[in-house]
């Protein structure tokens, strides 16, 4: 069960992340990117991580990716093929090269002999013992979190703004 | 209980998949697409790597990198709001000077 579950949502993940580099308009483009992120959200929950689970599916599929489509609708752009071998070899070198990091990952990780997994303690993933480590352990990169996120929201507003040009 | 190393693979798939998006593609958003799924790719190694070893720690770092990946995406839309608005085109190729 949990193997068939594993295997729906990581198609699922896989395939939509195909599609994003695939199509033509960026429109699906960022939708494709919403389904691929309810997959990973599937496999988190797999991993005993429920509330990163939630999250994923709030904060990524819910606020980025609705940031991302009120952009594209807002500025339009056109369409585009999505790579033209003729004019641009350089894209076959980045192909290449991806290739080549796709196959340096899995050899490195299938090669270094992972052993067993542990079993989880009964606490583990659980709201209650994330937030207890969260507000100890990890308390100063949190609240620095928080700083980031005001810093980019005052920086996200003032470039966006309008603004004269001085000529 | 799924072995490790089918997330790790997975993971590994996805980051080369995004990677392959950020190299082909010429549509500034869809770069920006491409580096949100590669940070998914770390995101979903770091929450394997804490079942795997019965640690939280990796679930509270993938939280962390979630919040930095929004505000990376809220900063970077708004980069290229403003490039629209002084260029008309979102095409990589013309994007190649600092200041205009």
């Amino acid at each position: 069960m949990e193997l068939v579950l594993f295997i729906l949502f990581a198609a699922i993940t896989i395939f939509f992340g195909i599609t994003v580099i695939v199509t033509k308009k960026p429109i699906y483009s960022a939708l494709s990117m919403v389904m691929s992120m309810v997959g990973i959200a599937g496999l988190f929950s797999l991993l005993n991580a429920p509330f990163l689970a939630i999250l994923q599916i709030w904060i990524y599929a819910g606020a980025v990716m609705v940031f991302v489509i009120f952009v594209v609708m807002m500025l339009d752009p056109k369409d585009e093929p999505v790579i033209n071998f003729k004019k641009n070899i350089l894209a076959y070198i980045g192909i290449v090269f991806s290739i080549i990091i796709l196959l340096i990952l899995t050899f490195t990780t299938v090669r270094t002999g992972i052993e067993e997994s542990m079993n989880n303690s009964p606490g583990f993933g659980k709201l209650e013992t994330l937030s207890q480590i969260l507000f100890t352990k990890y308390l100063a990169p949190f609240e620095l979190v928080s700083l980031v996120l005001l810093v980019a929201v005052v920086g996200a507003i003032i470039m966006a703004k309008k603004r004269k040009r001085a000529e | 209980m799924i072995p490790l190393y089918y997330y790790l693979i997975i993971s590994c798939i996805l980051f080369a998949v995004g990677a392959i998006g950020v190299m082909i593609r010429k549509n500034v958003i869809i770069i920006l697409i491409s580096i949100e799924l590669m940070m998914n790719a770390a995101n979903l190694a770091l929450v394997a790597f804490s079942r795997h070893f019965d640690m939280m720690d990796g679930q509270i770092i993938a939280f962390l990198a979630m919040t930095v990946a929004a505000a990376e995406t809220a900063v970077g839309l708004a980069i290229i709001v403003c490039i629209f608005r002084d260029r008309e085109k979102l095409h990589i190729d013309d994007i190649n000077i600092l200041k205009w």
